[in-house]
């Protein structure tokens, strides 16, 4: 089955053109014009990756964002016209897995595509359950559980905490992070590490401002407490 | 060559102007003063000296006349008061000389000839003479001629009260002279600098706007004569910086506007690269030179778009901590010219930096591309630690650059001279003018000096003050 990307998009050239460059890597691609055609199309059909453009016409890209992450725990990537702190930050805080920055080259856009579809790697394969206290990993099924509660975590947060999983303890810097979940190389931006941090205690945390599971090591990364 | 005029300041010609109008002013007065209450004291003296040894003339006269002896003449004499004490009185009997007990003015030793002549020759008013003793005291001597015994009457009056009188209002002048010309010149000083004072406030405020505080204005005051001054400056300091705003404004939107078609132009340039094979060889040829220059058009709204979000001040730094030596590895891992080498001090291998990774990455790869543009790739990299800072220098063995061009190369577009530039590749312009802008904001200072290790190329010294944290 062909993988889906549904692209957000109201100037009809870009679409256009992406659709035929991501149609070339052998992706099939539904284009929307607007937010509200976006859910629409979200809601009838199915689709595997959600490419969005923050400045839209009527609903903007971050609420189209917030709206899908509702209903689903698809990759999600965001299309911003500047890199400053604010765009990216808020793009990522309503649930983009990622972003880009206009303009950006086709090869870009394939490469955090492909970053974001690939499976989730289980570090220890003779190990089916990771236990951490009341926290426990089901790497080959993709489910985490606390207190006995079923999680649900996009795939982006999965595989973060699934690498930090992979060897309890020891601190990971952002840009390992960064090459292992997003596939970027070192001078990937950081702040995707952070913003996922933080919605992934937000989520397995009993108080997420006093993590016991994901530690902050100040100045060097991060780590999973045994 | 001409010599150049030496000015001074407009200041100090000022207070030179009214510290000597003071003193000439001061001069005249005290000159005036001096003279007027001198001769008004020595005519005083004299008018007084000729009353009283007119009185006394006579009455040595009449006791000559009445047949007086010698010795009742000396104590007549003796007892004769002067206009002054120290007048003495003296006589002359044929031709005996009898003076005043005790002798003060030895006569006729002590006594102009002249004088002598002239009463002598006079028929009844005297005569007058001023004129210094043989010991310098000054003395007024005046003479009369007696009817009877061929006497004459002489009385001398020491002028030397005068004299002190009158060197003491000298000095006293003097210095009151000297007062005046110090105040006029403390005056002088304090008014130019009064007057001054709006001048320099002038150049203060032109100086912050050529440093690039665009809203730097001066205060209007309510002085109408410099209102309009202040007015004026403000015009062109407002039209100044409306005019730098809108130029800003307008590369920005400019670059704004090209992203969308550049988004376009990118995605479908990449549609027909994956075809190329299918392509005529002239179409698969002007494929590559679209695809070439379309990269370097990229690079250059990228550069543009990040040089006005510093003119709109909207860039604030994205700080992190992370490994400064594995930093720089990969800086230079990233660089097509592999022959840069990186050379630190083995203390510094572990130590972490608080830095804008990106921008800092964008600051040394500048500068590795533009040796790489300029002078056949940088030859080294030395990074070293001063105190909590770090200086980052990007070495090559290029043509180097000339003092003249060194502090303009970080201006916007600003290209080196033709010399050492390596085949069509030229970078954007805005490649230095990025990095000085990116250092500025971390607070350090970017320049570019000679490559004095080899003798040959130019030395890029990127300054960082306390990033080592």
């Amino acid at each position: 089955m062909t993988t889906k990307i549904l692209v957000v998009e109201d100037d009809e050239r870009i679409r256009t053109a992406v659709r035929l460059a991501l149609e070339k890597e052998g992706w099939e691609v539904l284009e929307a014009a607007s937010g509200e055609e976006a859910l629409e199309i979200f809601q009838n059909q199915k689709c595997d990756i959600v490419l969005i453009d923050i400045m839209l016409p009527g609903i903007d890209g971050f609420e189209v964002c917030r709206s899908i992450r509702k209903m689903s725990d698809l990759p999600i990537v965001m299309v911003t016209a500047r890199d400053d702190t604010h765009d990216v930050v808020a793009g990522l805080e309503a649930g983009a897995d990622d972003y880009l920055t206009k303009p950006f080259a086709p090869k870009e856009l394939s490469a955090r595509i492909r970053a974001l579809l690939r499976r989730v790697r289980i570090p220890t394969p003779n190990l089916s359950t990771l236990e951490f206290g009341d926290l426990r990993i089901l790497p080959d099924q993709g489910q985490i559980i606390v207190n006995g509660k079923t999680i649900h975590l996009t795939r982006t947060e999965f595989q973060l905490l699934v690498e930090l999983a992979s060897i309890p303890g020891r601190v990971f810097s952002r840009e390992e992070l960064l090459e292992r979940v997003w596939g970027k190389d070192y001078f990937g931006d950081g702040r995707l590490v952070d913003v996922h941090v933080r919605r992934l205690r937000k989520k397995i945390e009993p108080e997420d401002t006093k993590p016991r599971y994901v530690i902050t090591v100040r100045g060097f990364g991060y780590k999973l407490k045994n | 060559m001409e010599s150049r005029r030496k000015t001074l300041r407009l200041r100090a010609r000022l207070t030179l102007t009214f510290g000597l109008g003071a003193l000439l002013l001061t001069s005249v007065l005290s000159v005036l003063t001096y003279l007027l209450v001198r001769s008004n004291l020595i005519e005083n003296r004299e008018q007084s000296a000729l009353s009283v040894a007119s009185v006394n003339a006579s009455q040595a006269e009449r006791r000559i006349y009445e047949g007086a002896t010698d010795k009742a003449v000396r104590d007549f004499l003796s007892n004769l008061r002067g206009v002054r004490s120290e007048s003495t009185p003296l006589l002359r009997l044929e031709t005996d000389w009898i003076s005043a007990d005790p002798v003060v003015f030895e006569a006729p030793g002590s006594l102009n000839s002249d004088l002598l002549t002239a009463v002598s020759d006079s028929s009844s008013t005297g005569a007058e003479m001023k004129y210094k003793m043989d010991d310098g005291t000054p003395v007024l001597v005046i003479g009369f001629p007696l009817t009877t015994r061929n006497a004459l009457y002489f009385e001398a009056t020491p002028l030397d009260d005068i004299e002190d009188t009158l060197s003491s209002l000298s000095n006293v002048l003097r210095l009151v002279s000297a007062g005046i010309c110090l105040f006029g010149i403390a005056l002088g000083s304090w008014a130019s600098r009064r007057v001054l004072l709006p001048v320099e406030k002038v150049g203060q405020t032109a100086r912050a706007i050529a440093v690039g505080d665009l809203a730097a204005r001066l205060d209007v005051g309510n002085d109408p004569d410099l209102a309009t001054l202040a007015t004026s400056f403000n015009q062109m300091a407002t039209n100044l910086e409306e005019r730098i705003e809108a130029d800003a404004k307008f590369a920005s939107n400019v670059s704004h506007e090209l992203r969308s078609p550049l988004t376009t132009i990118l995605a479908s340039i990449e549609i027909l690269n994956s075809d190329k094979h299918g392509l005529e060889e002239s179409s698969q040829l002007a494929l590559d030179l679209l695809n070439e220059d379309l990269e370097r058009f990229h690079q250059l709204v990228e550069d543009l778009l990040e040089i006005s979000r510093y003119d709109v001040s909207a860039n604030a730094l994205t700080l992190e901590r992370f490994l400064l030596v594995e930093f720089l590895e990969r800086v230079v891992e990233q660089n097509p010219s592999a022959e840069t080498r990186l050379e630190f001090h083995d203390e510094l291998t572990g130590i972490r930096i608080e830095a804008d990774k990106r921008r800092l990455a964008r600051v040394i790869s500048n500068l590795l591309e533009n040796a790489e543009y300029y002078a056949n790739g940088a030859t080294c990299i030395e990074v070293l630690r001063i105190g909590d800072g770090l200086s980052i220098s990007v070495l090559d063995n290029g043509p180097g650059i000339e003092p003249n061009e060194r502090s303009s190369i970080f201006e916007r577009f600003a290209r080196g001279s033709e010399g050492g530039r390596r085949g069509s590749g030229t970078g954007t312009g805005l490649g230095l003018s990025l990095v000085a802008e990116h250092v500025k904001l971390h607070g350090g200072s970017v320049a570019v000096t000679e490559n004095s290790k080899d003798g040959v190329g130019s030395k890029f010294t990127v300054n960082l003050p306390g990033v080592i944290r």
